[in-house]
Formats: structure tokens, C-alpha cells, sequence
């Protein structure tokens, strides 16, 4: 049994300086290997509780190899937003994680999208807590994450339905004080290989143009044990370009952001990490992608999250021991 | 920080009149500033605008907007579109440059006048990113039927994804310019 930790929403204190630049999301990716199948569901906060300018954002997106995207995203006023201690939900999509953190739900039904997706997901690997306040822009950011999660649910695409019985899930938690327009962004990546297989997370923060990027972590969690690589034992290299018809949601935003259509996505990334004991080299190919673009409510300014799904090979060695593994992954860009 | 001080009225089907009007009056109540702005870019002119099979014609008179039925005066500047490009647009569906070089959004006019109407749907485009009751107004137009007021199902089946640019009316050499610009889709 996974040991649980309690991982709420942290909303800013009333009289916090700093409430205008409040972010808080909840994240579930569902993995699954028989159809190929990447989702995502993602409710996230935007803005101090107390202004009336502040968001609450939804997104769920499927999307099945050879395929369109299927599903969008919502944006309302936050006062509109369900909001838990350890939940959130706006109209149709909903991420619910147990107080206890062993579990979770997630729902994602956007008829006018033609998707209606439903998953309930139990923990398999331990809580990654990252609650030290990383530095980011003029801000910081933190999260935390479980890595691997065993899903039971379904997806339902303009009548078709893709039984999610075997699924596997990926879920974070980040939270933290930026404004969407600041020189941030950051390099996140979810390699999700079959059961009994591991799951490794890469993340980075950087600034937008990747001149400056902060140090990366990678964690490959396999058979109960977790193994983690910081800094200059990772590192992340993109290759080629991705030319296949990038999905932009929301549409409004898509229409004013003309210059945001073809942005410079790699079509593969290479992930290696290695301290000398253990190694791996992750070889990740894009097979579609989808623009997310957020607009901060209090300060004109926008980022832009880039989703980009597909498969992945990886080999390597770990606690001393060759391995080799391939799975699907979803690699986010974010400037 | 903007402001939402009166409650929102039911969703119901409005006239593309009554639509243009509610759009500019809740920009204003959310920024006085880009409502501003919006007027100093139209200036004096007078603009016809289509969408489906209705034609209003508006402009700024005394800083405040006048919207009038479809009339026989030449105007500085036309823009025609449908419901199913506008719900396609919103949705992410279509991309602006598709539709325009399809023809299902169009703008006729001046430079100026041209100019100025789509520098206003961007005004219009990034306040709304702050504003609650321009989103409803958006999410009102998404929902409502233009005749019986129902709520509409899944959105035309024209606009769902993988369209097929066609550049109708660009010259051999306008493509060649264009190309050699970088700026073709």
C-alpha cells in the first residue's frame, strides 16, 4: 500500500501581497497503451480569491494515435469555480484528489468538444513533494506529484467509447505567485511505460527563450524503488521540428495570438541522465500537440503551454541493473 | 482591477445590433481605457457589418455608438462572416488566417478603415481575457440558436478540424511575394 500525504490547494493568506499572481492547478494525464490513447484534465486558479477579474481555467484533451485532438477548454470568472480543500471544478471538468492523497477522480465532459471522459485513479507510487519555493521570474513556484496511478474509467469521443480499465495516470499539484507574460516558463515531461514498467518525470524550470534554464530533476520511479537525478546529471535535447497542425485552445485567445501559430516544438526529445552509478537515455517522439494559452486576469500578459503527446523508448541501468522500457509520454514546453 | 457592478441579464438571442452594442458597452465597463481606444482607432468612420443574412451599419457619433440597419450610403469599410466561422473561431476549430484566406471572414474597405476593424476585434479579443461578462457575452453567443433562442448541439461539421486552405483571387506573383516573405501559412 502507498503511504499517503495530505496535499492541499494553497490559496494566499486575505492580506498577502502578493494574491494577485495566485496559481493553483490540479493535473491528471491518462496514459493508455492498448488504443494509445493521451488525455489530460487540468482545473487550475488564476488571480487573488477576492478579485472579481480573477480565473478559473478547464482543460480536457484526448487524443488517440493518428488522430485530431478531442476536447478544449473552458474559462470562467473564479468565483464560478467548486473549489475544495484538495478539489477543484468549473461546469464539466473536475480534478478531486483525496485528502488522504491515495486517490483521485477526474472528469472532463465537454459535449459541445465531443468528449466525455471519467477516470478514477489509485496511487502506485509515492508523493514527490517539491514544497520548497522554487525560484521563478519575479515569483516561485512549487508542486508536488504522484508519479504512477492505476485507472479505471472511460472515455467517450462523439459516441466512440475508448475503455480507460488499464490505464495508467500521472498527476501533479502546482501552486505558487507568477503573472502569465513574465520571462518564465518551463520543460516538463511524464514517461509513463506499461505495468510493471517505470515512470520517469523530468522537469526544469527556465525563461522563456531558454537562455537561462534553472537545474532539472529527473525521478524514474520502477518496482516500489525511486532513483533521482539533479542538475547536471540531466539533461534535456530537442530535435528536429514538429510539423504536424498544432491544436489551440482557447479559440479567442488562438485568434488574437496569430503569431504564436507555428512555434518551434521539437519532433523528438532526447532526456539523458547519469551520475556515474546509474544511467538512462529516453528517446521520445512527438506524434501531435496542442497550444494551451493563458492569459493572467490582473496583468496584461500571456504563456503559452505547449502538449506534446506521444511515444517513448528508454534503457538504461538503475540500481545496478540494465533495463529497458517504452511507453507513452506527454512532454510540456512552456514560455 | 475591472469591475462587473450589475448583474448579468438572462442569455437570449440577440440581434447582431444588439450583440455589437452589449460587446462595446461591457468593454467599457470593463476598460474605459481600451473602449478609448477602440474609439480613436475608428474615428469618423462608418462601417457595414454581416454576419449569416443580417447587415447593420455602426459608427461613433458624439463618442457614442450608433448602429443602424443596412442602408444605401457608401460606408468606409465592410466585414462579413457566418455564425459557423464565429463558433468554429471561438472553439479553436479554425485558425483566423484559414478563415480568412477561405473566405469565410472578410473585410472590405480602406486601409484605414480595414485596419481599424480588426485592431478593435483584438482590443475587443484581449480585454475579454480579463472580463467576466465579456466571456458571457462570448459563451451567450455559443449557446443561443440565432432564430429559436434553443441551445445549439455539436458545432457544423464544416468546421471540425483539417480544413483545406484554399487562396482564391492571389496572383501567381502575390503567392511569390508572400513565399519569399516567409509569410504563407
Amino acid at each position: 500500500m502507498i503511504a499517503a500525504a495530505a496535499d492541499p490547494l494553497r490559496p494566499p493568506l486575505p492580506l498577502e501581497a502578493a494574491a494577485a499572481a495566485y496559481k493553483d492547478w490540479l493535473h491528471v494525464n491518462v496514459f493508455d497503451h492498448a488504443s494509445g490513447a493521451v488525455g489530460l484534465v487540468n482545473v487550475s486558479l488564476h488571480g487573488s480569491p477576492w478579485d472579481p477579474a480573477s480565473r478559473v481555467v478547464g482543460t480536457g484533451l484526448l487524443q488517440l494515435p493518428g488522430e485530431e485532438w478531442v476536447g478544449g477548454a473552458i474559462v470562467r470568472g473564479q468565483a464560478e469555480a467548486r473549489v475544495g480543500t484538495s478539489s477543484l471544478a468549473v461546469d464539466g471538468l473536475a480534478v478531486a484528489v483525496d485528502p488522504t492523497g491515495a486517490s483521485l477522480a477526474a472528469a472532463a465532459h465537454l459535449p459541445g468538444d465531443g468528449l466525455s471522459l471519467e477516470v478514477a485513479a489509485a496511487a502506485t507510487a509515492p508523493r514527490l513533494h517539491v514544497e520548497q519555493r522554487l525560484p521563478f521570474g519575479h515569483g516561485w513556484i512549487s508542486w508536488s506529484v504522484v508519479p504512477r496511478l492505476a485507472v479505471t474509467g472511460r472515455a467517450v469521443l462523439a459516441g466512440r467509447v475508448v475503455d480507460l480499465g488499464n490505464a495508467v495516470g500521472y498527476h501533479d499539484h502546482n501552486w505558487g505567485r507568477w503573472h502569465w507574460g513574465d520571462d518564465v516558463g518551463w520543460d516538463w515531461g511524464a514517461f509513463v511505460a506499461e505495468e510493471p514498467g517505470p515512470t520517469i518525470v523530468v522537469s526544469r524550470a527556465t525563461d522563456r527563450a531558454r537562455r537561462a534554464c534553472g537545474p532539472a530533476m529527473l525521478t524514474v520511479d520502477v518496482a516500489g524503488r525511486r532513483r533521482t537525478f539533479r542538475g547536471a546529471a540531466v539533461s534535456l535535447r530537442p530535435v528536429g521540428r514538429f510539423a504536424g497542425r498544432l491544436r489551440r485552445v482557447p479559440g479567442a485567445l488562438a485568434v488574437l495570438h496569430q503569431d504564436r501559430l507555428g512555434p518551434a516544438l521539437p519532433s523528438r526529445l532526447l532526456v539523458t541522465a547519469g551520475d556515474g552509478v546509474d544511467e538512462l537515455t529516453v528517446d521520445f517522439r512527438v506524434r501531435a500537440a496542442a497550444q494551451l494559452l493563458a492569459a493572467d486576469p490582473i496583468r496584461r500578459g500571456y504563456g503559452f503551454l505547449h502538449e506534446l503527446v506521444g511515444e517513448f523508448e528508454v534503457a538504461g541501468r538503475l540500481h545496478g541493473d540494465p533495463f529497458a522500457a517504452r511507453g507513452l509520454a506527454v512532454v510540456e514546453h512552456v514560455d | 482591477m475591472s469591475t462587473e457592478p450589475r448583474p448579468l441579464p438572462p442569455p437570449r438571442h440577440r440581434p447582431l445590433g444588439e450583440y455589437v452594442a452589449a460587446l462595446l458597452d461591457r468593454l467599457g465597463a470593463a476598460s474605459p481605457a481600451a473602449l478609448a481606444r477602440v474609439r480613436a482607432l475608428v474615428g469618423d468612420h462608418r462601417a457595414r457589418l454581416r454576419l449569416d443574412g443580417e447587415s447593420i451599419e455602426v459608427a461613433f457619433r458624439g463618442g457614442r455608438l450608433e448602429v443602424t440597419g443596412d442602408g444605401a450610403a457608401p460606408v468606409d469599410g465592410s466585414g462579413f462572416t457566418d455564425r459557423a466561422t464565429t463558433l468554429a473561431l471561438l472553439d479553436g476549430r479554425v485558425e483566423a488566417y484559414e478563415a480568412l484566406l477561405d473566405g469565410s471572414v472578410g473585410a472590405v474597405g480602406t486601409t484605414a478603415a480595414v485596419t481599424a476593424m480588426f485592431r478593435s476585434i483584438e482590443i475587443l479579443l484581449d480585454e475579454s481575457a480579463r472580463s467576466p461578462v465579456l466571456q458571457a457575452l462570448a459563451r451567450e453567443y455559443q449557446l443561443l440558436s440565432p432564430t429559436t433562442g434553443a441551445a445549439v448541439g455539436a458545432p457544423d461539421a464544416r468546421h471540425r478540424g483539417g480544413r483545406r486552405l484554399a487562396l482564391r483571387d492571389v496572383s501567381d506573383a502575390e503567392l511569390a511575394l508572400l513565399a519569399r516573405l516567409d509569410l504563407l501559412p
